[in-house]
């Protein structure tokens, strides 16, 4: 009987983990809320480890608009939608964008290695103006396993 | 107080080597280079190559050893025979290569040094556990070649071993070759090699280039190239027609929507190509080549071409100008003596003291250590 809770732990804790595992990516997007505000600022970090010549292609959804980065102006290209950075050392790229009254989209992207001679994709995220955050992911999911397990074990302990 | 002067102190002392280690500041100027990758990412008309872009890296990155350049590797794996062939024109072989993939093993006659080495399976049919096993510092598999496929392995393998370093060559592109020999070099600390080897590559495409920039369009030579499958042709964006063109002729079927389209056997007909190339090696044409494989069928295969219904008509046919070439010399690294063949056989009189078996020969000897000897081997037909 124990090895249900003790299963239902191990399965919380791979979930827990399994975004890490997943895909191998070298480059990571994360933003400061997935549903601005209408007319809002939002904050995107990208994390390109250990390269030290490379670049990164953001495409924002249609109604975004870039403000600023990080990086100097002279490593940075706006052409509509689509954002190049040159990173030159650089593992992290913050750069905001002004979200639209209404609507909302993915960013996606795209990175290269240059030194390495890699590339890859960088997953895509998703953008709501006034909506509610994104739906709970397999973390949040694997929380909840957790709270719903606490009752079992004390059951099994007793 | 005097501890914090001291400690001021030892961090100016610190700062200066820092600043040293800057990348950048030497061979290609910082601003230069991100230049030139901000080009590349925005892409249009003008931009620079992926392959230029990483040569400027390794430039860039190693600039009066701005940052110290990352250790040749020392035990590697190759997904793609054409780097593979190309490692060794640098002098890079087992010692190093400690995994192949199963197609350069099944080719005992041109990798021979290769009879112990371990294989990996191919790129469609990855081995990751072994290639894991192996512990190498790095792998190796094309660029764009099957690229889904590579970058599914790629990934898989840094989700396995993020330390383990992943290169993307092609290395069978005569427009970027010399790039790939020259970044491959780089990696492998053999720049002197690579450069050798990259000067003759360069070296005997040119003279083709140069024999031929003259001629005007109205006067090229006509050819139809036709692959292992019958009237299986390339198109303008072929990597056909490139070496047709670097050849100095013009491709009867460039205008066609397909890259590799199968072509009507009326339209060949009606196409009269002055000169028509089949390639053999493949297929229901295995023949010749390194694997020197029932050379007797060659003739034959030549005849029944020729032969064909309705061929008796076409220029390349009456003048006896219908030629079998194999694709060893042709499809990889050795594209090269392929297309200086096509050079002579377009225009015997202009390449008369190009010998494109010479060439062949000194490519076997001096950059790939084999004791081939092409006498008696059959890559194309019939003899010049």
């Amino acid at each position: 009987m124990k090895i249900v809770p003790v299963l239902i732990l191990c399965l919380c804790t791979l979930s827990l983990a399994a975004p890490a595992l997943a895909g191998g990516e070298s480059a990571v997007r994360e933003v400061s809320t997935a549903a601005p505000a209408p007319g809002a600022e939002v904050t995107v970090t990208l994390s390109l480890d250990g390269c030290q010549a490379g670049g990164i292609v953001e495409t924002l959804p249609e109604s975004f608009a870039y403000v600023k980065s990080s990086l100097p102006a002279d490593r940075v290209r706006v052409e509509e939608n689509r954002v190049c950075f040159a990173l030159l050392g650089e593992t992290t790229v913050t750069y905001v964008v002004r979200s639209p009254e209404k609507g909302g989209g993915e960013i996606t992207g795209a990175w290269w290695d240059f030194g390495a001679r890699t590339n890859g994709t960088v997953a895509p995220t998703r953008l709501d103006v006034g909506g509610t955050t994104a739906a709970p992911g397999p973390g949040a999911l694997a929380v909840l396993f957790a709270l719903a397990a606490v009752p079992l074990i004390r059951r099994c302990r007793r | 107080m005097k501890q914090v002067h001291l400690l001021l102190c030892l961090l100016l002392a610190l700062a200066v080597p820092a600043a040293a280690l800057v990348p950048g500041d030497a061979a290609l100027g910082q601003d230069e280079f991100a230049g030139m990758v901000l080009s590349f990412l925005a892409g249009g008309e003008g931009a620079p190559t992926l392959a230029g872009v990483q040569d400027a890296a390794a430039l860039y990155l190693e600039g009066e050893g701005a940052v110290a350049p990352a250790s040749p590797p020392a035990r590697v794996v190759v997904f793609n025979g054409e780097t593979l062939e190309t490692l060794r024109s640098l002098g890079i072989g087992p010692s190093s290569v400690v995994g192949i993939d199963k197609f350069s093993a099944q080719k005992p006659e041109f990798f021979p040094e290769y009879g112990n080495t371990t294989v990996v399976g191919s790129i469609w049919s990855p081995d990751y556990e072994t290639v894991v096993s192996l512990h190498p510092d790095a792998v190796f598999l094309y660029a764009t070649t099957c690229k889904e496929i590579c970058d599914e392995i790629q990934a898989k393998l840094a989700a396995s071993n993020p330390e383990i370093r992943v290169y993307r060559f092609d290395c069978f592109r005569p427009e970027n070759y010399a790039d790939d020999v020259r970044a491959l070099g780089t990696i492998f600390g053999r720049e002197a090699e690579a450069e050798r080897f990259a000067a003759f590559y360069t070296g005997a495409l040119d003279t083709v280039r140069t024999g031929t920039t003259d001629i005007p369009d109205a006067e090229r030579t006509t050819v139809y190239l036709e692959n292992w499958r019958d009237y299986k042709t390339g198109a303008a964006a072929s990597g056909y027609e490139d070496k047709i063109v670097r050849a100095g002729g013009k491709n009867v079927f460039s205008s066609l929507a397909a890259e590799y389209p199968e072509v009507d056997p009326e339209a060949v007909i009606a196409a009269d190509p002055d000169v028509v190339v089949k390639l053999i090696g493949a297929g229901s044409y295995v023949s010749g080549g390194y694997q020197n494989a029932g050379p007797e069928k060659v003739p034959e295969i030549h005849a029944a071409l020729a032969g064909r219904p309705g061929w008796t008509d076409i220029t390349a046919v009456k003048e006896k100008k219908v030629y079998l070439l194999h694709n060893d010399i042709f499809g990889g690294p050795e594209n090269f003596i392929g297309i200086a063949y096509l050079a002579k056989w377009s225009y015997p009189d202009r390449f008369a003291d190009l010998d494109p078996a010479a060439l062949h020969q000194t490519y076997l000897d001096e950059y790939q250590h084999l004791e081939t000897d092409l006498s008696g081997m059959q890559f194309t037909y019939p003899a010049v």
